[in-house]
């Protein structure tokens, strides 16, 4: 495939591969912890926060190639540089994959019991950016 | 129609119709047939076998034992398991959440590939797939197989239950299972009760008693109409301590309240959390199971056994239920005498200290550190186990106390008693360190009596001559130092307290005490002299040279707790621990048995002639090392055989 044209596909491109990249290494932590046998991780009592790092973790991973495919649905189809479902779509995808683990990995930092710590009301934020990017990206490509 | 099962296969044949629908249209044609005929085949045989599998049977459909039913605002441990894992977690490894159980493998721990007799009766225990069966065969040949339906007890024995076919009364397998011990003994042998020559009727002894405290929330249903047993949950879950959590339930389902709960740490309203409250408070939580309670009067009964208790953790537990005490003078006691003459008797010290285990609240209320200061149960227990405990499981759930929670460091709590323990050896007058140091040795001696043991009295006192004649309850210093007299200990206790000691006997300055209380005390004496030669800190103070001949007096004992509990602290002294007896096998074998256990100890003698305590006058031995057989024949002669039934 040739370099995509466009600066937004390089945009989503980079940020995807780049948070592969950063997941990858948390993923290699969390593997680290359960080879360490880290009891602030893995004792009976904090299973909320295994819970959430781990929904940090998968969420993130699926994101970051979420916006690989953002990139390339965007070089596929050249759209122009100011086209209005991608202008709304690509911040919100950024944000919401920033956001959600984000929102995972704060909220299991403290956790109360079976609820994690407030960090996770970033999450519903998260989620619901990543909405608004999907839902415009559909939008967007259905109208081609 | 199985509405899931359709539902199911429904689903499961649209998601397959694609592939049937490409291969109808672009695939060979011979194949078109076989395909849309293995569809649909496979669909109806799916509908089929999942129509017919058995649903798990649900509480609702089950007529025949006491069921769960949410009812009167009780939720149920699962709706707390979400909010709160550790402390479910916790809750869920105890002996409280498995103190009743619907009779399953993983709640049955008794072996079930058995014979037993008892008296006039046979009964076959055995297993078919994963339900328990006993077979109950007469002397006339009849016979009569029930289910085994639930349990009580996971901790040091196991009890069985059947239903009678009268609604959802039960009946007790006449037999328990000793858990530690691995077999099968008389559900009468595990009580310190006299002998008896029948089996007693135990019909609805679980739907009328049992259920009182080994289920949560328990309601008779005994009614005109009828026996409908129910109770909120089985077994002692979240709230029996916590109070019903519906309304907390509600409350916290909306995460945002939870979020306000969890920044604003203050109390929560809608739940009891027993360590919050004051000390009165929060012990009588605990107390509504672990004290000896009766009704106020005859419509209060009559409301628990269509309602249950009307007693919720957090509220005063007096006037819902009647503390029983040793007051003859108290009209609701009174009552109780005219119709349960050894109610008292059963339960009580003389001087009105429970002897029994499980009341520790009894207990508890007579003690000054608890009536006048800040002594509550969750001083010393923990029912949730922190995460950062470095103890074993096990160790925890024996008695759920907190780390170091039987030590020191309980009554230095709240800077009450600091001043006795910098005191040391001048308060204690024992080497710093030594087991007469610690304060529960001498505060907390066991003198209550349950489960085929002795355990710790939770009457927090000081030993006493006097107290220990006029009661005959032993006192701390004669259960640690066995080989001494009670001469001994009043010399001592008037020499550190100044008190001025009782007139003793003869007897008394010249034997030891735990001897007299052996030989000659009644069946609640005896089985706390069985369980003291066995305790290891008792066996380093007093030594274990001169104990075996009268363990084995007891392996002759009328009493079967008294024998079981004797044969057990036989097997603790060096050179017995493979000594076989069973205290049930016939008079004459228990006879041999004793008779063995003389022999194996005077070849153990002849093998330290040097050995002080082994000639010790005081134990009823010769300088040689033989028994004052004539001695000790006289002080069993005046054995006190008086009727001993310790209601535990």
């Amino acid at each position: 495939m040739s370099e995509p044209q466009s600066p937004l596909a390089r945009r989503h491109l980079l940020f995807g591969w780049g948070a592969l990249l950063v997941f990858l290494v948390i993923g290699s932590v969390l593997e680290a912890m359960h080879g360490f046998k880290v009891a602030w991780y893995l004792d009976v009592d904090v299973e909320t926060r295994r819970l959430v790092w781990r929904l940090g973790h998968a969420h993130g991973t699926l994101f970051s190639i979420v916006n690989i495919l953002f990139g390339l649905t965007v070089a596929q189809l050249a759209p122009a540089a100011d086209a209005r479902w991608a202008k709304i779509a690509s911040p919100a995808l950024i944000a919401g994959t920033l956001l959600l683990p984000a929102g995972f990995f704060t909220g299991g930092l403290i956790v109360y019991g079976g609820d994690p710590g407030m960090g996770i009301f970033l999450v519903p934020l998260g989620a619901a950016a990543l909405g608004i990017g999907v839902l415009a990206t559909v939008l967007g490509v259905s109208r081609r | 129609m199985d509405l899931e099962a359709t539902l199911t296969v429904v689903v499961g044949a649209l998601a397959l119709l694609p592939i049937v629908i490409a291969v109808w249209r672009g695939g060979p044609p011979t194949l078109r047939i076989p395909v849309a005929a293995l569809w649909a085949g496979l669909s109806v045989v799916a509908w089929l076998h999942l129509s017919w599998s058995r649903p798990p049977i649900g509480e609702d459909t089950v007529t025949d034992r006491p069921i769960e039913v949410e009812r009167d605002d009780y939720v149920q441990s699962d709706a707390c398991r979400a909010c709160h894992p550790h402390e479910y977690a916790t809750w869920h490894s105890s002996y409280h959440r498995s103190m009743t159980q619907v009779a399953s493998p993983t709640a049955v721990v008794g072996s079930f590939d058995v014979e037993l007799q008892r008296f006039e009766t046979r009964w076959a225990l055995h297993r078919e797939d994963d339900t328990f069966f006993a077979t109950r065969t007469t002397t006339d040949g009849g016979t009569m197989t029930r289910p085994i339906v639930m349990t009580t007890g996971s901790h040091h024995m196991q009890v069985y239950w059947m239903p009678t076919g009268n609604d959802r009364v039960l009946e007790p397998l006449p037999y328990v299972w000793m858990i530690a011990d691995q077999r099968w003994i008389p559900a009468d042998s595990s009580f310190l009760k006299p002998p008896v020559d029948h089996q007693n009727d135990e019909t609805g002894r679980w739907n009328q008693d049992c259920i009182r405290c080994h289920a949560t929330h328990g309601v008779p249903g005994i009614s005109d109409d009828g026996v409908d047993t129910q109770a909120a949950e089985l077994g002692i879950s979240c709230e029996a301590c916590h109070g019903p959590g519906a309304e907390h339930v509600a409350k916290y389902r909306d995460p945002l309240a939870r979020y306000a709960q969890h920044r604003r740490w203050k109390k929560d309203p809608t739940i009891v959390k027993p360590d919050s409250l004051n000390a009165q408070l929060g012990t009588q939580v605990c107390g509504n199971c672990h004290g000896m309670a009766i009704f106020p009067d005859r419509p209060a009964m009559e409301r628990w056994m269509t309602q249950g208790y009307q007693y919720r953790p957090g509220q005063e537990l007096e006037p819902v239920r009647h503390l029983l005490r040793r007051r003859e003078s108290d009209p609701v006691v009174q009552e109780l005498l005219e119709t349960k003459p050894y109610a008292l008797d059963d339960r009580f010290w003389p001087d009105g200290e429970i002897r029994v285990s499980g009341r520790e609240y009894n207990g508890l209320i007579r003690t000054g550190c608890h009536a006048e200061g800040a002594l509550a149960c969750t001083s010393c227990h923990l029912l949730h186990r922190p995460p950062d405990d470095p103890r074993p499981m096990e160790e925890w759930l024996d008695d759920q106390l907190k780390v170091e929670g039987d030590s020191d460091a309980s009554c230095s709590g709240d800077g009450c008693h600091d001043d006795l323990i910098a005191a040391g050896a001048e308060h204690h007058h024992h080497q710093p360190g030594s087991l007469g140091a610690q304060c529960t040795n001498c505060h907390m001696p066991h003198t209550t009596y349950g489960l085929l043991k002795a355990m710790r009295t939770h009457e927090i006192g000081s030993p006493d001559v006097a107290t220990t004649l006029e009661t005959g309850r032993p006192n701390a210093c004669n259960l640690c130092h066995l080989d001494q007299t009670i001469a001994w200990t009043a010399e001592h206790l008037g020499e550190w307290t100044g008190k001025e000691q009782p007139a003793l006997s003869p007897r008394e300055s010249s034997t030891s005490a735990g001897l007299i209380w052996l030989l000659e005390g009644d069946a609640g004496q005896r089985a706390l002299m069985a369980w003291h030669l066995g305790w290891e800190d008792a066996q380093a103070t007093a030594g274990t040279e001169w104990m075996a001949p009268y363990l084995g007096h007891l392996l002759l004992d009328p009493y079967d707790a008294n024998r079981w509990i004797a044969a057990r602290s036989l097997r603790t002294l060096p050179g017995f621990a493979d000594f076989e007896y069973d205290f049930l096998a016939p008079l004459p074998d228990r006879a041999a048995a004793t008779q063995a256990v003389f022999a194996r100890w005077s070849e153990q003698q002849a093998a330290r002639p040097d050995s002080e305590r082994a000639s010790d006058p005081k134990l009823l031995l010769n300088p040689d090392g033989t028994l004052r057989a004539d001695e000790v024949a006289e002080l069993a002669a005046l054995r006190d055989d008086g009727r001993i039934n310790l209601l535990e």
